[in-house]
């Protein structure tokens, strides 16, 4: 909250703290520990802005959650443990050139709406902010005339299967009912998640928002229901709307060359250069 | 599909129910976020 008051040295350290998040996404590191760094790094300054109350509540909620989902997924381990696979697939190893070109990419994306926020304290916006930073993690994934079809249509997939399962939990609102509700809908989307098929990581961002949205619009883990479960859908469509054209703007040939001579600018500030778009 | 990938199916559906079990029940602030932590970490190859 201090830093806050100083609006140059809370721009800097802010781009700075997401693009070395986004660095290690890209540098593939682990993604719940990116997940949890980027939703800290967009909700807690945000948050702080109005009410530093209300980011400690956050803070601790935060935490409980990622102990409670670190708990759930080492006992899952214990009941379906993993079959250890003769040919176990290598990890694909980025340079350290592409990983900074990756970030510097994902870092221009999410800015613009992040600082938006902030400047104006939108904090019913965090959830197509963080939408925004979840998706911006994979920029090459949602370039293209396919790669933005296909996200959007994920995320509409994601929404739809909301909207369904919604009405089925207002039928029968009970704790029983929503978990098996749900498992059944994770191991449908579960299938084609571990299909060998380049499609497959869109099924889990589908699956994803389908959690976002049930878990924050339903009364089972949230305030409100019916009337912000249409809003939140929509936010979350402009988000990935947003996404998609933003990246395709910065991947205008002419566009393109003007942030990567900018980023080379700026990588040349540091000692480490990680010399962007160099490769 | 191998018997792997339909642990990881069922590992994955498991997490999701136990972490969306846990939040409905401790109601805590932000506990819709679990499972959807227990997701991401689950859907990783």
């Amino acid at each position: 909250m201090y830093i806050y008051q100083y609006p140059a040295v809370f721009l800097l350290l802010f781009s700075w703290l997401l693009f070395l998040v986004f660095y290690a996404a890209a540098r593939g590191r682990s993604a719940f520990v990116v997940l949890l760094y980027l939703m800290a790094l967009m909700m807690l300054p945000l948050l702080g802005s109005s009410s530093v109350d209300m980011a400690n509540i956050v803070s601790y909620g935060f935490l409980l959650a990622a102990l409670t989902a670190l708990a759930c997924v080492m006992l899952a381990q214990i009941l379906f443990p993993v079959i250890e696979d003769a040919t176990e697939t290598q990890a694909v190893s980025v340079s350290n050139t592409e990983a900074a070109y990756s970030a510097w990419l994902s870092l221009l994306v999410v800015l613009p709406p992040a600082l938006l926020c902030l400047l104006f304290g939108m904090t019913g916006a965090l959830l197509p902010l963080l939408m925004i930073a979840i998706l911006a993690q994979k920029p090459d994934f949602a370039t293209g005339a396919a790669g933005g079809k296909a996200l959007i249509l994920a995320n509409l997939g994601g929404g739809l299967a909301a909207v369904l399962l919604y009405h089925l939990i207002l039928i029968s609102p009970t704790l029983p009912f929503t978990v098996l509700a749900l498992v059944a809908v994770a191991l449908m989307f579960g299938t084609r998640l571990f299909e060998d098929k380049p499609t497959a990581p869109l099924w889990g961002s589908a699956f994803s928002t389908m959690l976002v949205l049930i878990g924050s619009g339903t009364g089972a883990f949230g305030d409100e229901a019916d009337a912000k479960f249409y809003q939140r859908i929509f936010q979350i469509t402009l988000a990935v709307c947003y996404i998609v054209a933003a990246l395709s703007l910065l991947h205008h040939p002419r566009v393109k060359d003007a942030w990567l001579a900018v980023g080379r600018k700026l990588s040349r500030l540091t000692p480490n250069s990680a010399g962007i778009g160099n490769g | 599909m191998d018997h792997s990938s339909r642990q990881a199916i069922l590992r994955y559906a498991a997490g999701i129910g136990l972490a969306a079990t846990v939040a409905y029940v401790l109601a805590f602030p932000l506990s819709f976020v679990a499972p959807v932590l227990a997701a991401s970490i689950l859907s990783a190859k």
